[in-house]
């Protein structure tokens, strides 16, 4: 007990150093993955990984996607991107707030549902003006 | 780190009987945050109350024991008030930071709120790798400093409640 | 009295606005945009539609695609089509008359290459189920033998199979699903839509600022993206491909698009084939047909029926053909060869 005592001054000293590392890890990331957010051109809509739709967000739009894991209506107002309602167990996804900044993401783990906003000039300028692919 | 020697003496009726009460205490505990949610809107965002009981447990039961804990209390609470997608994230979260936190009290370097802290952190990440994998996108990412941090903080308060916790239950509710 | 009129006056008066009002704004409401996703026939589906009470227009759409889907389902023990296959003779609803002679008119036009009846081969190969196996010679020569004489027909409104036959209208459905779609889209005065039923596409209108849509034809292997880009308005745009559905064994690849005469995977040297029409149903069903007799027989066939539909050829050695059709409609990044009347 008393080498226990004698030591925990040395303990908190490495908490202290611990929770340090994490927060400046946590910091260091948060630039990371929110660099350059600036308004977005489109919002992508992936369903189990896949890409399912993509929502200009210059048109208002209401997109209802129905699998059989449930549903979710995404709505596009005034360039931003929200969910109107799902019915999903938790409502994470109709709670959050909207999102219009590229790299901003909405995500429905339930349905398995992701929505994220993207700039323009990411992987839809080689989609050109395509509405739709026949195959 | 006395006691868990100690834990040789126990009859399996007072095993049981103590893992059955701590199993009823992190089952309220999770019932606790499931009616009241924590109102930010990022998956994965929670206090882990139920993780007080897995922390404390490390420092004065055998470690097997409070894995049992553990687990039985995910699957419990899953099927009480979750889904199968929710005990996968459970799970997950729960068995990486256990083995953690386990691993931290055998390096004796950090008191319980390091460990907690690590544990925090570590469930977060566990989660957040799951559901990437489940939802076979790496878009979520995006939480991850959120997560870390929200990993952070939950570690911290738990962390200094089983401190306070522990001081008591050496004294009197572990029988020898 | 005058008082008393006044005030019977200004009611009516109320009454007439209120109703103006209302009528102005129910038929020069504002126009919106809601598109529909669902899973229907084995498929990711969307409908986007532009207009008044659009959300209504593509709600009405899946609920209809929904029923069809199930009406005709050849699994679904409470289905027409499977009640036809199992009794032999059923009396057929609108939507199975309607399927029945389309299919019959495209089997004559094509000399079968089309053919409703070719469910049992399918089966066979278990394209149908997922269960995917070579069956052997003997077999198929006996199932394409009991095709070749498969009786279908339709008096008034009732429809008969001759021994041994069944039907499947896999290989039209969702051009009628589409058909079905744009009718409903009609009704509801939907000027700009856009629907995409698992990649048969049918574009009705212009869009919204008055451009054509623009439907790419996706290519068959990894060297290009798109075959090419239809712009186009009020057309299905319909592809059957071997690579959207097929397993291997032994080395060969066996696809699922099968030719009736042989009962084997189509081997006319067709790698991908678009059909471009106003009429979805025929769209879907002359794609298959046209897979299954290459490019001779189907420049043929357009060449009698050009009023009908045009359609996009790519061989297995990289050459791709259009017919005159929609030359002015078509671009691409490859060279191709324009097939004229």
């Amino acid at each position: 007990m008393s080498s226990h005592q004698k030591s925990a001054s040395r303990l908190l000293k490495n908490d202290i150093v611990l929770l340090a590392i994490l927060v400046v890890a946590a910091l260091i990331l948060f630039p990371i993955v929110s660099h350059s957010k600036k308004p977005g051109a489109y919002a992508l809509v992936e369903l189990d990984g896949a890409e399912y739709a993509t929502l200009s967000l210059d048109t208002d739009t209401t997109l209802t996607v129905t699998t059989d894991r449930g549903t979710n209506t995404i709505v596009v107002r005034n360039r931003e991107v929200s969910v109107e309602s799902a019915d999903c167990p938790d409502l994470i996804c109709v709670n959050h707030a909207s999102i219009s900044l590229t790299g901003e993401v909405i995500v429905c783990l339930p349905h398995k549902l992701v929505i994220t906003i993207k700039s323009d000039n990411s992987a839809k300028e080689s989609e050109g003006s395509i509405d739709a692919v026949a195959e | 780190m006395l006691l868990q020697n100690n834990g040789n003496k126990k009859t399996p009726a007072i095993l049981v009987a103590q893992s059955g009460v701590l199993i009823a205490l992190a089952l309220v505990f999770s019932y606790v945050e499931h009616i009241i949610p924590i109102p930010i809107p990022v998956p994965g965002v929670k206090l882990g109350l139920a993780n007080l009981v897995t922390l404390t447990g490390l420092f004065f039961l055998n470690p097997i024991q409070v894995f049992i804990i553990l687990v039985s209390r995910i699957l419990l609470a899953g099927f009480m008030f979750g889904n199968l997608s929710t005990i996968i994230y459970s799970l997950a979260g729960g068995i990486i930071s256990f083995l953690l936190m386990y691993g931290a009290t055998k390096l004796k370097s950090f008191s319980p709120l390091g460990i907690s802290l690590l544990g925090g952190v570590f469930h977060n990440l566990a989660q957040l790798a799951v559901a990437c994998l489940i939802l076979k996108s790496t878009t979520l990412l995006a939480y991850l400093p959120v997560l870390m941090i929200s990993g952070i903080t939950a570690g911290a308060l738990i962390g200094i409640v089983s401190k306070t916790v522990s001081a008591y239950v050496n004294r009197r509710i572990i029988p020898d | 009295m005058i008082r008393k009129n006044i005030k019977l006056i200004a009611l009516l008066a109320l009454i007439i606005i209120t109703a103006g009002i209302a009528l102005c704004l129910h038929y020069f409401g504002a126009e919106t945009t809601s598109e529909e996703s669902f899973y229907a026939m084995d498929t990711y589906m969307s409908v986007k539609a532009t207009g008044r009470d659009s959300e209504g227009a593509v709600e009405a759409v899946r609920d209809a695609i929904m029923t069809l889907d199930s009406d005709l389902s050849v699994t679904n023990p409470e289905s027409l089509v499977y009640r036809l296959n199992s009794d032999g003779s059923c009396v057929a609803d609108k939507d199975m008359q309607y399927l029945i002679s389309r299919s019959l008119d495209v089997t004559a036009m094509t000399d079968g290459a089309f053919n409703i009846c070719i469910y049992p081969i399918m089966k066979e190969w278990g394209f149908t189920t997922g269960e995917y196996k070579v069956p052997d010679a003997s077999t198929l020569a006996t199932l394409c033998g009991a095709l070749r004489s498969a009786k279908v027909a339709l008096q008034g409104d009732t429809v008969t199979l001759s021994e041994g036959t069944m039907i499947d209208f896999g290989g039209i459905a969702k051009g009628y699903a589409t058909k079905v779609a744009v009718d409903l889209l009609t009704d509801r005065k939907i000027k700009s839509a856009l629907i995409n039923l698992g990649g048969n596409v049918y574009a009705l209108g212009k869009k919204t600022d008055g451009s054509l849509w623009n439907v790419a034809v996706k290519s068959p292997d990894d060297s290009i993206k798109y075959l090419g880009v239809l712009s186009i308005c009020d057309k299905a745009v319909i592809t059957s491909g071997g690579y959207e559905r097929y397993f291997e064994e032994g080395g060969v690849t066996y696809h699922h698009i099968i030719d009736p005469s042989t009962g084997y995977p189509a081997d006319s040297g067709a790698k991908s084939v678009t059909v471009v029409s106003s009429d979805p149903t025929l769209a879907d069903a002359l794609s298959t047909a046209i897979f299954v007799m290459g490019r001779d027989k189907a420049t043929k066939l357009w060449r009698e029926n050009s009023s009908l539909f045009d359609f996009i050829y790519f061989d297995d050695s990289g050459n791709l053909y259009i017919t005159e059709g929609i030359k002015d409609e078509f671009s691409s990044e490859i060279s191709f060869e324009i097939i004229e009347k």
